[in-house]
């Protein structure tokens, strides 16, 4: 047989359009040659690596070697132009056509290009040509506005692969990712894959939160066509409305529940929607989370042991700040050091409403070196990494979504290097609405 | 292959092996689509064994072996699902016997380099004229019946075939005589 010959039925067979005689003659040629068998993976190989690029549509690729930037040895704010005009020095990836601009970030954030060049320090202003944007952090987030005007944003620890080539297609690998998309072309809804489930999408807000076997789709304006992989069926899911998908469920679209104003975290359940090394509960201790460590690019002397929690996720209540509510954190502390507390507030349609943060200095601790700290909400401030958007973020958390809370302890690393460690356990976070709250 | 497998015992956390887990399977993933291609007829086969493999893999975890190849472990779970999967298919002239296809399946768990053939086809994608491309690109995307784009396309739906295979057939040529030239 010849190569041309095998090469056809080769295709054939790909194209489930193999006749049964034909497919006897293929089989027969792979049994007797090895070359052809060679053929054969290639010939595969080649359709799923074509498919791979026709579902998300990147068929360019980046080439330049990976940009390391000088230490962060100067001060933050030197550090920050640097580091700008640096990105605006080296960050042309190869004049590839800029998809999306980076309109709003903070805390850790990779992006890596399709030939797999990283960058680290990302800026506002910077223009993307497409690749994946990762949230490496609980208080990390990014918000990217498309040439069209539509903005996405991914929050905490989430992997995002964007692009847009007439047609956007997002792969939410894992995290969470907020929508508020304009009109569409007609025919080109622009996509959103996850593991369990493909959206299509004309022009809405909605949010998406993906785990490994499951999906849920939160819609807060227009409507969200959504498809389940495993057996191709779909659902319609309309403003107001929020459906999980996974395989060992029904698929049907639910009112999304009414906002609660309590909220309390329960890791005796498992370190579902946590950040931070979980560890359960033994007849001494409750189940809590150790910080993890975490070097914070615009402060890189210190080290921050941080953990994180879930608050609004999106299969449960949303969980609304009421005035004069508050925030009561159980832990322990290695060594009596400073507690910083942080929230992330989403308004009602999902949008990103800010970060606030509240400072307190070291508390009390027992012999176990257990501490409660309270926050009220005084005592929160807005976030020193979106202060720059003042004056389009709400000035205060009350009325707003908490999506997210995240409690960190810093140490210098000049004291690590002395032995003096710290470290910070979770054991609970509680919020308190105010009518509870005149009990403490 | 597996420079991230070493750091699977010290996230003993739950969530920190939930990522650990993610950031292998983000990385091994494509691999197995490609493995699965030549092992099952259709796209959707190959999509539906790799989420199974993926969520039996995450659900062993704990089994997998610190120091061997994430890869290779997940090779073999996936060509046990496509195994099981081909099972349950209808006969078919798209499902190859058991011999051949097990002859497939020994050769093609051996190979670890789509990611070069990735890279390759890129370029090679870029050298072919723009409509060509894009006709590949889309009959190949997700959900999309080649059926009824040929019969859309104004051509016979075998001359329809025949240009994808032309199309196919070249890009095939470039990307081998590129994996030729870098070997040199």
């Amino acid at each position: 047989m010849s190569n041309s010959n095998l090469e056809q039925l080769i295709s054939a067979w790909l194209d489930g359009q193999i006749s049964a005689s034909e497919s006897e003659a293929l089989q027969q040629q792979l049994r007797q040659s090895s070359e052809s068998r060679a053929t054969f993976r290639k010939l595969t190989q080649l359709d799923a690596v074509i498919r791979e690029i026709a579902d998300t549509d990147q068929d360019v690729s980046i080439t330049k070697r990976p940009i390391t930037f000088a230490t962060w040895s100067l001060a933050a704010a030197v550090v920050t132009i640097v580091t700008f005009v640096a990105t605006l020095m080296f960050f042309q990836p190869n004049g590839e056509p800029k998809i999306a601009k980076i309109t709003g970030l903070g805390g850790s954030l990779q992006w890596t290009g399709n030939g797999g060049q990283v960058i680290k320090d990302l800026v506002v202003g910077t223009q993307l040509p497409g690749g994946t944007v990762e949230g490496m952090a609980p208080d990390s987030w990014l918000e990217l506005e498309f040439n069209d005007g539509s903005k996405i944003e991914i929050s905490g620890n989430s992997m995002l692969t964007f692009s847009d080539h007439g047609q956007k297609v997002l792969r939410l690998k894992g995290g969470n990712v907020s929508s508020d998309i304009k009109p569409q072309p007609v025919g080109k809804p622009m996509l959103v894959h996850t593991r369990s489930a493909i959206l299509e999408v004309m022009g809405t807000q909605f949010e998406v939160a993906t785990r490994l076997a499951s999906t849920t789709l939160n819609v807060s304006e227009g409507q969200v066509r959504m498809k389940r992989l495993s057996d191709g069926n779909s659902v319609d899911v309309s403003a107001g409305y929020r459906v999980t998908t996974s395989a060992d469920r029904e698929m049907s679209p639910v009112r999304v529940p009414e906002s609660v104003h309590h909220w309390k975290s329960q890791l005796n359940l498992g370190s579902v929607g946590t950040y931070g090394t979980w560890l359960p509960a033994s007849s001494q201790q409750a189940a809590r989370l150790k910080g993890i460590s975490y070097v914070p690019s615009e402060n890189p002397t210190d080290i921050l042991y941080m953990v994180g929690l879930a608050v609004s996720r999106s299969d449960h209540s949303p969980v609304i700040l009421k005035p004069h509510s508050r925030f009561i954190v159980h832990g322990r502390l290695e060594s009596p050091n400073g507690v910083y507390f942080g929230i992330r507030m989403a308004h009602p349609n999902g949008e990103f409403a800010g970060k606030f943060r509240a400072d307190k200095p070291a508390p009390g601790l027992n012999d176990q070196h257990d501490f409660e700290v309270v926050f009220n909400l005084s005592d929160f401030e807005l976030d020193p990494c979106v202060r720059d958007r003042k004056d389009e973020l709400p000035s205060r958390p009350e009325g707003l979504i908490v999506t997210g809370v995240w409690c960190f302890t810093p140490c210098r690393a000049k004291d690590i290097a002395n032995s003096i460690t710290a470290s910070l356990e979770v054991t609970e976070v509680e919020l308190i609405p105010p009518a509870d709250a005149e009990l403490y | 292959m597996d420079d991230q497998s070493t750091e699977i015992r010290s996230n003993s956390n739950g969530d920190e092996r939930y990522e650990a887990f993610v950031r292998l399977l983000v990385e091994h993933e494509p691999h197995v689509r490609s493995f699965l291609r030549g092992l099952l007829p259709t796209w959707q086969d190959v999509e539906e064994v790799t989420q199974e493999a993926s969520l039996i893999a995450w659900r062993k975890f704990s089994e997998f072996e610190e120091g061997t190849s994430f890869g290779g472990w997940l090779f073999t779970i996936a060509r046990y699902e496509a195994m099981k999967h081909r099972r349950r298919a209808a006969r078919s002239p798209l499902i190859f016997a058991d011999d051949v296809w097990d002859l497939i399946a020994e050769e093609a768990s051996k190979e670890e380099t789509q990611q070069d053939y990735r890279e390759h086809l890129e370029v090679c994608l870029k050298k072919l004229a723009p409509a060509k491309r894009d006709l590949l690109l889309k009959v190949h995307a997700p959900g999309v019946v080649m059926r009824e784009v040929a019969s859309k396309s104004g051509k016979s739906e075998q001359a329809f075939y025949k240009v994808i295979q032309r199309l196919r057939a070249i890009l095939f040529d470039c990307v081998s005589k590129a994996i030729a030239k870098e070997g040199v």
